[in-house]
């Protein structure tokens, strides 16, 4: 269910995941929150943006890329890698494989930045279902 | 014929109008927002596109492929 916050306060942090569901599968039950996210910003990774980035390039070349690229960077607010991120990173995803979740550094990290501004993580992928911090679009 | 430089001027306030021609070419509608940045002493204004609009933009990229299978080639640098 979509949720209001207060002004200056984004509520997702978006997934590789969800930027798919959208903009290659047109999945209409995510365009209410891409509506929320232009009007009140999100948070999407270095690395979301670095994989999603390096896809279009590979199957859609850089003109593309760079448009998309452009779209989102100017939408939604990059968080950069810093010390304190990379450690809560590489602990989440020893926390996660201990309880048998098969996440990657991008989604880890994901959850981390969405624990740290209390947000969402925006997605469908299954291996978050019922995990903490996530908006799970079914 | 299209004409393609016009003249414009800035208020008091810092205002500048885009002409007419220029809003219609672009498909520019009110409350557009824009980045506004300077390069070489030009100012550029950049038009800010709703990511709600994009809808299927990529959908060449998903043409014959589940959502897991486009997830998992993008996401297999990292195993």
């Amino acid at each position: 269910m979509l949720k209001q916050k207060k002004a200056g306060i984004k509520l997702f942090v978006v997934d590789t995941y969800a930027l798919f569901e959208w903009l290659v599968y047109n999945n209409q039950k995510y365009k209410k929150y891409f509506e929320q996210i232009d009007n009140e910003g999100a948070y999407i990774t270095e690395l979301v943006l670095m994989e999603f980035y390096h896809k279009i390039f590979h199957e859609e070349g850089k003109e593309k890329a760079e448009e998309i690229f452009h779209t989102i960077t100017t939408k939604i607010e990059t968080i950069k890698l810093n010390a304190e991120r990379i450690k809560k990173t590489g602990e989440k995803r020893s926390q996660m494989l201990k309880e048998r979740k098969k996440l990657s550094y991008a989604d880890c990290l994901n959850l981390v930045i969405a624990e740290e501004n209390k947000a969402k993580v925006l997605t469908g992928d299954k291996e978050f279902k019922n995990l903490k911090n996530t908006e799970f679009v079914e | 014929m299209v004409k393609e430089v016009f003249e414009t001027r800035m208020s008091s306030k810092g205002q500048i109008i885009i002409v007419q021609e220029i809003r219609e070419n672009l498909g520019l509608k009110e409350k557009q927002k824009f980045i506004e940045r300077t390069e070489h002493g030009k100012i550029i204004l950049d038009p800010v596109q709703d990511i709600s609009k994009l809808g299927g933009i990529l959908k060449k990229m998903g043409k014959g492929k589940k959502i897991a299978e486009l997830v998992a080639e993008t996401k297999e640098g990292w195993d």
